[in-house]
């Protein structure tokens, strides 16, 4: 069965180049989706839960470290796989992500080879 | 040690990493043929801008003309530069390029300021506009050629972080309530007389009529409508990022239209070169993305 994907991201145009990168990084999803915020993602994943999900951290209503949290307190997105994407590089902001329940940190600006090599091992 | 040398070339490394590998163009430190920026964006000015805050705090912009940004939000967005981008693309691609850039650069010069806040990006579109921190800060500046083509210019203005914001803001708002208290009026209400002289100076009638209006100063404390993140920041919530309607004493934009105050955020310490303006805000955060005019001070 085909994977899931959720990209949040506040930027529309942050959220189309990430589609694009992926797809140039060669991982093939068979649904994708967007939301703008955290609340936007928390309310799609009670309903739909995805395979991935890449995430924001500095966005309004919501933020990317707040919804990681929620996200994981969801039954069904227990299995989700969490790359947050972002600007932020401090170690310590990455290991609060983990800590949190992301499996992984991308940094903006990214390559289609940074996609492949850090959603690879996640999605097998 | 931080230098406005050493920041310059961090600037311009940041730059061309976020540009080579986002927007898939190459970015050259400008020279003595390069058209001169100024020019460029007289017609039409697009102004990303960032602020952080932390050991070090301010703003860095990108200003850029239109032609520009379309050509940059087209690269990256890996479309043809001639096919239809919405005005929102454009905006949102100019933001994040600051963004990026302000992350970037703040990577690599972790060790010397240590942690920074940042905000959402805003993006502003008008005439001739321009960041300002104010007096008492440092700016680089650096103007570049992109693709050979265009050129733009990132400034980075900052100076010694002091008090956190969450902690200026509380002093603010608590100064504003007893302030409120004090002349038993609320400040947020009806539109003063001098809102109203604002207003008939309108966006229709041009930067010159709207440099005739007389400079008024700027409430110290007023901060349009409360909302549930100014709460948050007043009960200590240092976590919590405005979002919300603000005007602070720091602005430079004040809008024509008292009650478009509501698409005002904190990032708004930007000013044109000649102090009048009018405006268009195109950020994301704390509004709705729509047009506002504004006068400036």
């Amino acid at each position: 069965m085909g994977k899931s994907l959720l990209i949040i991201d506040d930027s529309a145009t942050m959220r189309k180049i990430i589609m694009r990168t992926v797809r140039m990084s060669g991982l093939e999803f068979e649904r994708t989706e967007e939301a703008g915020n955290g609340a936007e993602a928390l309310e799609k994943l009670k309903t739909n839960p995805v395979d991935v999900m890449l995430c924001d951290i500095n966005m309004p209503e919501m933020s990317g470290m707040e919804l990681v949290k929620k996200a994981r307190e969801l039954a069904n997105c227990a299995r989700t796989r969490i790359v947050m994407v972002s600007t932020e590089s401090a170690q310590e902001l990455i290991d609060q992500a983990i800590a949190d329940g992301a499996d992984g940190f991308i940094t903006k600006p990214f390559t289609p080879e940074r996609f492949w090599e850090k959603l690879t091992p996640l999605l097998n | 040690m931080v230098t406005t040398a050493s920041l310059k070339d961090v600037l311009l490394d940041s730059a061309r990493e976020v540009f080579e590998t986002m927007v898939f163009m190459a970015v050259t430190e400008s020279d003595q043929n390069s058209p001169d920026i100024e020019e460029m964006v007289k017609p039409v000015t697009l102004l990303g801008s960032v602020t952080f805050r932390g050991s070090l705090e301010g703003c860095l912009g990108v200003r850029c003309d239109a032609a520009c940004a379309r050509t940059i939000a087209a690269r990256m967005l890996g479309v043809d530069v001639t096919e239809r981008l919405s005005e929102a693309d454009i905006c949102d691609a100019i933001g994040e390029v600051a963004n990026m850039v302000l992350g970037v650069a703040k990577s690599r010069l972790q060790n010397e300021v240590g942690g920074i806040e940042v905000s959402i990006p805003s993006v502003f579109r008008g005439r001739e506009l321009q960041n300002g921190l104010g007096a008492g800060a440092s700016m680089v500046t650096l103007s570049v050629d992109i693709g050979r083509i265009y050129t733009a210019e990132f400034s980075l203005q900052y100076r010694t972080g002091r008090k956190s914001l969450s902690d200026r803001f509380t002093e603010l708002l608590r100064s504003d309530t007893r302030g409120a208290k004090e002349d038993g009026q609320d400040r947020r209400a009806a539109p003063s007389e001098e809102a109203k002289t604002r207003r008939t100076s309108s966006a229709a009638d041009g930067p010159q009529a709207a440099r005739t209006v007389k400079p008024t100063p700027v409430q110290e404390h007023d901060f349009g409508e409360s909302n549930e993140a100014w709460r948050q920041i007043a009960s200590g919530d240092g976590a919590t990022k405005p979002t919300g309607a603000v005007k602070l004493p720091v602005h430079k934009a004040i809008p024509l239209d008292p009650h478009e105050d509501d698409l005002m955020d904190f990032n708004g310490q930007v000013r044109p070169i000649d102090g009048t303006a009018d405006a268009t805000w195109l950020g994301r955060t704390g509004g709705p993305s729509e047009p506002f005019s504004c006068r400036w001070e």
